[in-house]
């Protein structure tokens, strides 16, 4: 993390920004690496990073991931002419899937939010994506007990779901 | 609640990254306390169904409570663009100016094409559905290849020709260039619009040539027992001799006519009648054609 950053330093992100989380937590990070959220890119382009980013919507622990998933893609776009790129981009998936493989529901669902709030794409893409693998071939039943969802249809709008869409249950 | 959300111009009005019912509410805590499924907001539930691998998943997401089913309802557009396409839906129709004649390219309906124009071409018309998938808008006959260079023939020109059948993407053109009508041959090509294959049937010509007749395309996905190759098609035409009914078909995997067999039971049918078959329904590799009271099935 510690390179990741110095290198970033290197190419050109050299003004540090601080980002406080809810819980009152300050992450200093250069702008290369908050600027992979398009909602600090525009702040940064707006001048309003001054007196640090406050995300009110971020718990820290939460933070700490984005923090480190940005740190991690920071060369992303600033690496074209690295020679160590291959592997680097294998160590970036290895990580990537590490990241969203350990995680609580709840804790994937606080990083999901954090990355649509902070608008980070790739990040986003992600954990969305870790989320439909997740529903994907699940009976609403264990789609409901998978995500602790009430089920408030009444069962007779229930019946007429099934019967309208009985191609989608039969397997 | 408190701040540094004030200072970007992106939480206050228009456009923001959080649902309406987030920023008004003060915060997506209201959604912080299951850590279940509820905790999600509408726009980021809406961008994990459109990655769902296809519709039947999506449908039973819907299923599982009201608001995954608002959410599946509101978003049906964008999500119908992200799944896999659904098979069987119609992309378009081929249209001739100044008459009803319009043959569909559908996958697994099948329309009438009475088609009596000789000499503009036929003009594509899509689908909002097939704009989308095909790329582009206005009625055009650039669905078909215009010049097909093949080994038999040399270059074919499908601009000259009308629609005679059509089924599961395939297209059966009777060409009608200058050369071909001269030449008192019949001329059918199969072609698919999609992939740009095309195939040019053997031409019927002299006495084997029909004058009027009604054809129909039967595709791999019409036999019953396994096709014999993956591209399969068979096309069949009837038509009238002097005496009785007659029945020929050209398969892909033999690439020739077969003989020509006669309609046995019941009378031959009228020129009128005929030219009322237009293009027949395929049931179990069966193919039928509604007459007056009856049906005529080959």
């Amino acid at each position: 993390m510690a390179a990741a950053a110095a290198e970033a330093t290197i190419d050109g992100g050299g003004k540090m920004i601080i980002l406080i989380s809810a819980d009152g937590k300050r992450f200093e990070v250069t702008e290369a690496v908050a600027s992979q959220s398009q909602l600090i890119s525009n702040m940064i382009e707006d001048d309003c990073t001054e007196n640090g980013v406050r995300l009110p919507n971020v718990d820290g622990d939460i933070l700490t991931m984005v923090v480190d998933y940005c740190n991690m893609h920071a060369g992303d776009a600033a690496a074209d002419g690295d020679t160590t790129k291959a592997s680097s981009t294998e160590e970036l998936k290895k990580f990537d899937a590490e990241l969203v493989q350990a995680l609580e529901n709840p804790v994937l669902f606080k990083l999901i939010l954090a990355a649509n709030f902070l608008n980070i794409k790739s990040l986003l893409d992600m954990t969305c994506q870790r989320v439909a693998d997740m529903m994907s071939g699940k009976t609403p039943e264990q789609m409901r007990e998978t995500f602790s969802i009430e089920n408030d249809f009444t069962p007779e709008e229930e019946a007429a779901i099934r019967q309208e869409n009985a191609w989608a249950f039969d397997d | 609640m408190s701040v540094g959300c004030h200072q970007s111009p992106y939480c206050g009005g228009g456009r923001g990254w959080l649902s309406p019912r987030c920023r008004t509410s003060g915060g997506y805590q209201e959604y912080d306390t299951g850590g279940g499924g509820a905790s999600l907001t509408d726009d980021v539930l809406a961008a994990i169904f459109t990655r769902l691998p296809n519709a039947a998943d999506v449908v039973r997401c819907a299923a599982t409570c009201r608001r995954w089913a608002s959410v599946v309802a509101k978003e049906a557009n964008a999500l119908s663009r992200a799944l896999p396409l659904l098979p069987g839906r119609a992309l378009g129709f081929f249209h001739k100016e100044q008459d009803a004649a319009a043959v569909a390219t559908t996958r697994k309906r099948k329309r009438r094409a009475i088609i009596v124009d000789y000499t503009t071409p036929p003009c594509f018309v899509p689908t909002a559905f097939g704009s989308r998938l095909l790329g582009y808008n206005l009625p055009s006959a650039s669905a078909l290849p215009l010049g097909v260079q093949t080994d038999a023939l040399g270059l074919l020109d499908l601009s000259l020709s009308r629609p005679v059948a059509s089924r599961n993407g395939r297209l059966v053109l009777e060409l009608q260039s200058e050369e071909h009508v001269n030449d008192g041959k019949l001329n059918l090509c199969v072609c698919n619009p999609m992939t740009g294959d095309v195939v040019v049937l053997p031409p019927l010509s002299g006495k084997d040539r029909p004058r009027m007749y009604a054809c129909t395309l039967l595709t791999d996905a019409d036999i019953d027992q396994p096709p014999p190759s993956a591209n399969f098609f068979r096309v069949l035409i009837v038509y009238n001799r002097d005496r009785f009914t007659a029945f020929r078909s050209y398969s892909s995997d033999t690439g020739s006519w077969s003989m020509e067999a006669k309609k046995t039971p019941g009378p031959k049918l009228t020129n009128w009648d005929l030219g009322k078959l237009g293009h027949g329904i395929v049931l179990h590799a069966v193919a039928y054609w509604p007459l007056r009271r009856t049906t005529l099935a080959v």
